[in-house]
């Protein structure tokens, strides 16, 4: 019979209602627990098969299915509730595994490498055909990428534009990937305060015909 | 990756999108399982942040995509 999502937490807690801390309890709890961890290791296993296929080999399903279940327990009592239990398990899953895989895909690349591709992208000459408009906009933003942001938000951001992962960014500058994401909307507020200060916006940075259903970093680890 | 030709627009799409309120990557993550289980447990107002976060950030976009995927769910 499928657990509920209270049963969940109440099964993977330790002996005094803490999330399990690595010091036995009494057999009975130890059992409980034990069933609990390794039906979660069973389903987070399958979840991330499915989710990536051929990416992931057996063993490293098997590692990152064991890793998912510790970090559940660690953050049980940040369990809100408000999904099945097992989805926001999945969710934790799903985010090791791609930071796995983005760290492999990047591992040879560097994060000074990033910033000079970044750097060289946007000074890039551009086609033949060019609005005067567009031109004036790309100059002015790389003005503005030099002198109204600060030597941290123009790196972090030229590193994305180099094509290295928010993701791998944090780990490397030793930041929370939600801090990183902070600072770099301060660096595109300050971006477009710039522009805007020059009499352009946005949109005169971007060429219609190919830019307005770019994202930025198309999906690399997405089959 | 951003392939050179494009990167001026890729910054001009994500000013084009800046917004003075946007959720960080941590604050959608903390929500991506009730988004993907059926958002009717979130407050309209948080999963319209995170519409918005999706359109602007393709990482989190992916996981969440990644997700749908394998629970079946997209």
């Amino acid at each position: 019979m499928p657990r509920s999502n209270e049963q969940w937490v109440a099964d993977l807690r330790g002996p005094h209602g803490e999330p399990d801390d690595g010091v036995d309890g009494d057999a009975h709890d130890d059992v409980r627990r034990n069933a609990a961890s390794s039906d979660l290791r069973e389903i987070l296993r399958g979840t991330l098969a499915r989710g990536f296929g051929r990416q992931l080999s057996d063993a490293d399903l098997d590692d990152l299915s064991q890793q998912s279940v510790l970090r559940t327990i660690e953050r049980l009592e940040s369990f809100r509730g408000d999904s099945r239990f097992t989805t926001w398990a999945a969710s934790i899953a799903v985010n090791a595994a791609l930071g796995e895989l983005r760290r492999r895909r990047h591992a040879e690349s560097s994060l000074d490498d990033a910033i000079a591709a970044g750097r060289s992208a946007l000074e890039q000459a551009p086609g033949a055909v060019v609005r005067l408009q567009r031109e004036d906009a790309a100059r002015v933003l790389r003005q503005a990428i030099d002198e109204a942001l600060t030597p941290t938000q123009r790196d972090a951001l030229l590193a994305e534009l180099g094509g290295l992962p928010l993701m791998e960014i944090a780990r490397r500058t030793g930041r929370k990937r939600g801090a990183l994401y902070k600072l770099l909307h301060d660096a595109r507020k300050r971006l477009r305060a710039h522009l805007e200060g020059h009499g352009l916006t946005a949109a005169d940075l971007i060429d219609y015909d190919q830019g307005r259903d770019q994202g930025r970093g198309a999906s690399e680890v997405t089959p | 990756m951003i392939q050179p030709k494009g990167a001026r627009d890729v910054v001009g799409t994500l000013l084009d999108l800046t917004r003075d309120e946007e959720l960080d990557c941590d604050q959608f993550h903390e929500h991506l399982a009730a988004l993907v289980d059926g958002s009717g447990s979130l407050d309209p107002r948080l999963v319209e942040l995170m519409e918005h976060h999706r359109r602007i950030c393709p990482e989190c976009e992916e996981e969440r995509a990644i997700l749908a995927r394998a629970l079946g769910c997209d």
